[in-house]
């Protein structure tokens, strides 16, 4: 995994992503968040929004990187690695 | 179960711990594994004892031939192989459950294939539990096949898929975890660890032998089975087999963590569940973390990518209903298990609709509605293990 | 039903107070003592599902 960053546009995306999903029009995306601090992030919606991101980002993550994912802090890590 | 009042069983275990002590070269996995194996000869004798070694050779060649194949890249012969590996495994699989189900099986198996080692396969089954070591090989087919976790040595390889700590009753243990116990630096077992790990192996203890035998003779007498004939009867058999399965799985734990090796905890508070989504994540934890990673993951992604992200929602209810139909079938190979696991998914998918409405009415944050709605979703989760315990119960104690 | 929520500050603990010891202790005593009770007792026709 690199040290690359998501720019400010990339990171508004992503929040609007977690924002439509879950309903939370006010959430912010610390790296420290995680499944158990959002409601409605559970299994089912987990891969829903890595889908919503892939398509998104137009980037794809494997079965392996989508069940590793512990925090927004890994996930923005690991989509700043696959953007260009 | 009786495993754990039997003085030997306790010699072994502590055995094992003064052994791991000892610096032996090899690393820890390696170390246990084969320890295990010697307490596995003690404890089962050397045909089970073997038959599990040869079971453990087969499928680490099968694993080591299939990721060797992919190097290669030859796909048509990996993907032959990969099938052929898991036929193999899912034919021993329903070996175990019909010789659990029909107790004239053995005879009936001499008589139609007598090629096959059957004093050695049938004890082998019975006694290890096959159901624990066959999803403990797809964890480990998953990781090495499409995961590219490396394969350990098939000494090793026994103390992760055949750990006599875990023998009756799992916990389902990860491979990618077992493997990484030797990264971890050496815990040094301090006097407050050894007590809080005496404390976790007495507490199961004291849940298996006083509180869940205590309730069974309490009300069925000093011999009597758990027999369910009303909904009381079905409420018993809840709490008795939550006492007898977290008892199990705390012992177990507890040596794990004697040990060094990772043993997933079990059960955390199922009663306090608010929904049944809630409740799986409770209760036999390892298996619904098993599931998620092998099944619910990996099958949801590629139907989502597949049909779109509008169809999302009811790839989820196909996903879920495959999902639990294995857990169902993994139980017992029968229509109940099999409903009742495809019944635990579609109500799952529904909740999820629920909580989507709850969360959109905003119900779900602090204030009365929420503690009002918990507490409803407490006596709801109840009532509906107490039916589900009432539909199945034959099955887990056939009378 | 479950310890960790009634000793949850104890887990993560480096030390035990003398009254932290002496109660973990006589906790242990109490389980064990009323195991061995139920032991004696002849009570272990265990039944077990056979997963």
């Amino acid at each position: 995994m690199s040290d690359k960053l998501l720019d400010l546009d990339q990171l508004n995306k992503l929040t609007d992503i977690f924002r439509v999903l879950f309903n939370r029009p006010d959430l912010e995306l610390s790296d420290n968040l995680s499944a158990k601090d959002v409601p409605g992030w559970d299994s089912f919606n987990h891969v829903n929004l890595i889908i919503n991101i892939e398509e998104e980002f137009s980037v794809r993550f494997s079965n392996d990187e989508v069940g590793g994912m512990q925090n927004v802090g890994n996930l923005k890590a690991l989509l700043a690695s696959k953007l260009p | 179960m009786t495993l754990f009042i039997n003085p030997i069983f306790w010699g072994i275990a502590i055995s094992v711990y003064l052994l791991l002590l000892m610096r032996f070269p090899g690393r820890l996995i390696f170390r246990f594994g084969l320890f295990n194996l010697i307490a596995l000869t003690i404890l089962l004798g050397w045909k089970i004892s073997l038959g599990a070694l040869g079971f453990v050779l087969l499928t680490w060649s099968a694993i080591n031939l299939i990721t060797s194949l992919k190097n290669k890249s030859s796909s048509a012969s990996r993907s032959l192989a990969t099938l052929g590996f898991f036929l193999f495994l899912f034919f021993l699989f329903l070996l175990h459950k019909f010789n659990l189900a029909n107790s004239e099986f053995s005879a009936q198996l001499k008589q139609t294939a007598p090629w096959l080692p059957a004093e050695i396969l049938l004890p082998f089954f019975v006694t290890l539990s096959f159901s624990y070591i066959f999803v403990r090989c797809i964890d480990l087919a998953h990781s090495c096949i499409w995961k590219n976790a490396p394969l350990v040595d098939p000494i090793s390889l026994m103390g992760y898929l055949v750990p006599f700590h875990m023998l009756v009753a799992g916990p389902v243990n990860i491979y990618d975890e077992h493997m990484r116990a030797n990264e971890r630096p050496s815990s040094a077992m301090t006097p407050v660890r050894v007590l809080l790990v005496i404390n976790e192996i007495t507490t199961g203890l004291f849940y298996k032998f006083v509180l869940a035998e205590g309730i069974r003779i309490y009300f069925y007498g000093l011999n009597g089975n758990i027999s369910v004939t009303g909904w009381f009867d079905s409420l018993i058999l809840v709490v008795y087999v939550f006492f007898d399965f977290a008892g199990y799985s705390r012992i177990a734990r507890g040596l794990g963590l004697f040990y060094g090796i990772p043993t997933p905890v079990n059960f955390n508070a199922p009663f306090l569940a608010t929904s049944v989504t809630d409740f799986w994540t409770r209760w036999h934890m390892s298996m619904g973390q098993f599931v998620r990673r092998n099944l619910f993951t990996p099958i949801q992604l590629q139907l989502v990518r597949r049909v779109g992200v509008k169809w999302a929602a009811t790839a989820s209810i196909v996903t879920m209903a495959i999902s639990f139909s294995f857990v169902g079938l993994w139980h017992r190979m029968s229509w109940t298990w099999f409903l009742w696991g495809v019944a635990m998914g579609a109500l799952m998918a529904v909740e999820k609709f629920v909580q989507t409405f709850l969360i959109t009415k905003k119900w779900d944050r602090s204030g009365i509605a929420k503690i009002a709605i918990d507490s409803l979703g407490r006596v709801y989760v109840l009532l509906l293990i107490i039916l589900s315990a009432y539909f199945v119960a034959n099955e887990v104690f056939p009378i | 039903m479950n310890e960790e929520r009634l000793l949850p500050t104890l887990k993560n603990k480096a030390r035990f107070t003398f009254w932290e010891t002496t109660a973990l202790l006589t906790w242990i005593l109490v389980k064990l003592t009323l195991l061995a009770s139920m032991i004696n007792k002849g009570a272990v026709e265990f039944i077990y599902a056979g997963f």
